[in-house]
């Protein structure tokens, strides 16, 4: 009875002893701190960001946790701390080494993507602009606004940080961009050809010259340009700006093309109440363009069924209206024109002259850059 | 031997006091699992707020064991409900998520009939816009800008059709904005041309 009461009062001492050496070392805060980061690295997406780093960091804290357990375990005099607390302060250094990489990361990611969304968004911009000039929207526009949607989709994935859909939206939009600038390239390679410049200057030199010889009147229009020239006697006299059809810029081929034809012609006939204000008929198509539509349809180049087209004429109505293929005027120039143009007088329409204009100057800038 | 029982009685008393100090590792570990299984299901797209509320809850849990684990004398009950609480919110959000992905789908089959109809109404008022001086070139820059949006309105039925509907929506979102900026470009140039107010 005596001894079962010894060794219950042994007991209690102990129970109580331990009581008393645990308030003497407490356990090291740090513990508790990277428990805490541990939460804030998960929250921070550190699986998705840092993989290895994080899953390096949970294996360590394991460890760590392990230690403390052991070292809980023991009675208080023997509880020692102090290695722990060291090896708990370099697991938060590399938590918070591993949480500030991960915010890098997203940093980094959020800039990289605002960047391309800023190129892209300029690229976007100029070729509107270009297409506002050369009319020809169709499959440019339709790839811009495809290329704009997307850039509205990445904004919004940007915000949620979904780098990696918002990486994939990118792609679509850079290969919309980069097809409407394969559209544009399309339209105006001929622009760069440097046969072709030397072609339309002579055809535009010997349309000042035979002003000059004849002392006649004498008309230039440069499509890339917009301008319709009116020289006298081989002196310009007059400039006007113009509008041309939604295909312009292209070398007229057959009927329907919408295209304005590029040639040396004349003043066939005028017209002093057209539909289109006052108008002046030159003679589209000449021996050149049936020529070129000839070859075109045995190369098969244009339908089968297609005519070559005519009734291409310089008339008033507004040079901001989209044409078939003639060249538009606003009234009170077509007035001037009208006025010094006979049946007889030169036509000369050309691409360009020179390469010294904006718009040649975007596409070599384009060409460049594409 | 009376002796004896006492001290066993005395032992097995420690050695319950100390079982309850022990920290609730393994139901910390399973609720930790089990909203990691919910963020799969899409929890966390489909549910945000509650599966934010269930982390934040989770913290707390952490908090209070954390908290329990500095003291000699450790009580657990109070994480032990917290966690169990958790665990009954878990199921509870985990029963009504299939709901919330239902919802989410309706509404981006909502928003994509209203992108439809954002397109359709472009398209009329682009049928009906006066193509006249200074409009052509305008009217038809506008109208490929739509074919635009309307190419890429399919891409809203295919999210669809991988029950991606965080996606549809965004798509149906940024397709809508356009169809509406062609909307209101193309009233701007009739009402420039009619000098009516659409």
């Amino acid at each position: 009875m005596k001894r079962g009461k010894a060794c219950g009062g042994i007991l209690l001492l102990g129970f109580f002893l331990s009581i008393l050496a645990c308030k003497t070392a407490p356990v090291p805060p740090e513990a508790e701190q990277a428990e805490r980061l541990e939460e804030a690295l998960w929250r921070a997406g550190a699986s998705v960001y840092a993989e290895q780093g994080y899953e390096r960091f949970k294996a360590e804290l394991k460890i760590q946790r392990a230690k403390l357990a052991q070292e809980k375990a023991k009675f208080g005099w023997f509880r020692q701390y102090a290695s722990l607390q060291k090896d708990f302060l370099a697991l938060l250094q590399k938590g918070n080494d591993l949480l500030a990489q991960i915010e890098g990361v997203k940093g980094s990611k959020v800039q990289f993507y605002s960047d391309q969304m800023a190129g892209l968004s300029a690229r976007v911009d100029r070729l509107k602009q270009m297409t506002n000039f050369f009319n020809e929207n169709g499959p440019v526009r339709k790839n811009l606004s495809m290329a704009e949607i997307k850039l509205s989709e990445t904004e919004t994935l940007l915000r949620k940080e979904e780098f990696s859909s918002a990486g994939g939206t990118l792609t679509v939009a850079e290969t919309c961009v980069r097809e409407a600038e394969r559209n544009v390239a399309d339209i105006l390679s001929r622009y760069l050809d440097k046969r072709e410049l030397e072609k339309w200057r002579t055809w535009a030199d010997e349309t000042a010259a035979e002003s000059r010889a004849k002392g006649t009147v004498a008309i230039l229009v440069n499509k890339l340009e917009r301008k319709l020239t009116v020289y006298h006697k081989g002196g310009v006299i007059a400039r006007f700006d113009i509008g041309l059809g939604r295909f312009g810029l292209s070398d007229k081929l057959f009927s329907g093309d919408e295209a304005t034809p590029e040639g040396k012609y004349r003043v066939t006939r005028k017209y002093p109440n057209s539909a289109f204000y006052k108008a002046l008929l030159i003679n589209y198509p000449n021996e050149e363009d049936r020529r070129t539509f000839a070859l075109a349809k045995k190369n098969g180049r244009i339908p089968a069924r297609a005519g070559i087209g005519g009734y291409i004429e310089i008339h008033g109505g507004g040079k901001d209206n989209l044409t078939a293929g003639c060249v538009g005027l606003e009234n009170k120039d077509m007035d001037e024109v009208y006025k010094w143009a006979e049946v007889g007088t030169a036509v000369t329409i050309v691409g360009a002259v020179s390469i010294e204009n904006t718009i040649l100057a975007e596409i070599i800038k384009f060409e460049k850059n594409g | 031997m009376k002796g004896f029982t006492k001290n066993l009685v005395l032992v097995l008393a420690i050695a319950v006091v100390l079982a309850g100090c022990k920290a609730p590792t393994q139901l910390v570990d399973t609720t930790k699992a089990a909203i990691e299984e919910l963020k799969t299901a899409g929890a966390d797209k489909y549910a945000v707020d509650e599966f934010k509320g269930l982390n934040d809850k989770l913290t707390a849990a952490l908090d209070e064991v954390a908290a329990q684990d500095k003291k000699f004398f450790k009580k657990f009950g109070t994480a032990k409900e917290m966690l169990a609480n958790l665990g009954t919110e878990i199921a509870a959000v985990k029963a009504a998520l299939p709901a919330k992905i239902e919802a989410a789908k309706n509404e981006a089959i909502k928003l994509q009939g209203e992108t439809k109809a954002a397109i359709d109404e472009a398209k009329a008022l682009l049928a009906k816009a006066p193509v006249g001086k200074g409009t052509k070139k305008d009217i038809d820059a506008m109208k490929a800008d739509l074919d635009g949006a309307d190419a890429a309105f399919a891409e809203i039925q295919t999210a669809l059709d991988a029950k991606d509907y965080i996606v549809a929506k965004d798509k149906a979102n940024s397709i809508k904005a356009k169809a509406d900026e062609v909307a209101a470009q193309v009233k701007a140039a009739i009402e420039k041309v009619t000098g009516k107010k659409l």
